[in-house]
């Protein structure tokens, strides 16, 4: 990490020290933190912010106030543990799930010439594309609109590219690949599924806007995949490569 | 993960500043809890239980609530000064919630979460769909426009 990547991310991080032990936080501190010029401007900025949450208040009014409290008890009691990424079984896992995607990586650019990860998202559709109907918890709704539904499932981020706001779901699903939570939604015209996933976790290296179109189960099936910020949006249908542009230059218009 | 303490608090003073409005940001917090309770799913930890209360409200409040324009990240915008820190001390709550409510998103969100100390800089940026270092760029801009706008 250069200087001007750490003021960055410094920039952007808890006046309280709650995230000093972020990887990054710690990273961009090891480039800075003797910086004294920089350090006057780092403290006043956590001061700025401490200062301005002060004046925020840390309260409500009298008359929201139970009702707020017994709502936010009910909805905060009782959650398992479902990410332990401080157990070092997790982080044993992970490792080797690290190793293995940078193995996977490795054969298929090694071998096939295609970009990062493009053998992983086949696999990722073929697995989405073989759910059962049972799977789906049924719906009637626009794509658009989706991501509190997925929200209140743990994911988030559930968004979708322009022109696709629209297209009418019958049925979601959420589902872990690889230990990466993806989100799909069925679509009923044309017959379709949408998925949303981290792209990191997957090795994948996608552009934002930039469409990649590729067959799979023997030419039967197409995918288009593109970044979508920090994630990767992806559509499959039945048909040819032609069948897809045509499908998704038509939506993006 | 447990979810911080007085996240409920912070939850509905970060209403008030997407909103500008505290009958609607009431409303919309509520509204926005009574629906998760009975959605909620068992098996999600708590912490993200209410990191998703933050996104609902906020996904809600922008479409509702008129908003500014995106703000523009820039890497290099102006240090503050000294007396951002006085100025900040010496507005009274009222101006200064109007003109963080002024401010355009995404670092009016960004500066109100880093300022509550909500949630994690991370799960801020994970919220907004940014990186790390966009981020603090977003904030930064967030920062230098909120005392700018003080001072005038």
């Amino acid at each position: 990490m250069n200087a001007k990547t750490a003021r960055r991310v410094l920039r952007g991080c808890a006046w309280s020290g709650a995230d000093d032990h972020e990887r990054e936080i710690v990273a961009a501190m090891k480039k800075l933190g003797k910086d004294a010029a920089f350090r006057e401007e780092f403290e006043r900025q956590k001061e700025f912010d401490r200062l301005l949450g002060e004046r925020l208040g840390e309260s409500v009014p009298e008359e929201v106030a139970p009702r707020l409290e017994e709502l936010a008890s009910k909805l905060t009691a009782g959650g398992s543990r479902r990410h332990t990424f401080g157990d070092p079984a997790m982080v044993a896992v992970g490792f080797a799930f690290l190793v293995l995607v940078g193995l996977i990586v490795w054969i298929v650019m090694g071998n096939g010439g295609i970009f990062g990860g493009m053998a992983e998202v086949q696999k990722l559709a073929r697995t989405g594309d073989n759910a059962g109907i049972e799977q789906f918890e049924p719906v009637e709704t626009a794509a658009g609109t989706l991501g509190d539904w997925f929200v209140m499932q743990g994911f988030d981020g559930f968004r979708v590219p322009r022109g696709f706001e629209n297209a009418k779901v019958v049925g979601v699903r959420l589902f872990d690949y690889e230990n990466v939570p993806v989100a799909v939604a069925a679509i009923a015209e044309p017959r379709s599924f949408i998925y949303v996933f981290r792209a990191e976790p997957l090795g994948l290296s996608l552009k934002e806007g930039e469409w990649r179109v590729e067959t799979y189960n023997g030419g039967r099936n197409v995918l288009a995949v593109m970044g979508l910020g920090t994630n990767a949006f992806m559509t499959t249908m039945q048909g040819s490569e032609q069948d897809m542009l045509d499908y998704v230059r038509g939506v993006s218009r | 993960m447990p979810a911080r303490p007085l996240w409920q608090v912070h939850l509905y003073q970060f209403a008030v500043v997407l909103s500008g409005d505290e009958e609607r940001a009431r409303k919309v917090v509520m509204e926005t809890l009574d629906a998760s309770v009975a959605r909620r799913a068992a098996h999600i930890d708590a912490e993200r239980i209410v990191t998703g209360q933050f996104q609902v409200v906020r996904r809600r409040l922008l479409k509702e609530v008129p908003q500014n324009g995106r703000a523009q990240s820039r890497a290099d915008a102006v240090m503050l000064p000294p007396e951002a820190l006085e100025c900040l001390g010496s507005t009274d709550r009222g101006t200064l919630l109007a003109r963080l409510h002024a401010l355009a998103e995404p670092g009016r969100t960004a500066l109100t979460l880093l300022a509550l100390d909500a949630m994690e800089g991370d799960e801020v940026a994970r919220l907004l769909d940014l990186r790390r270092e966009e981020l603090g760029d977003i904030a930064h801009e967030a920062r230098t426009s909120l005392y700018q706008s003080l001072r005038s």
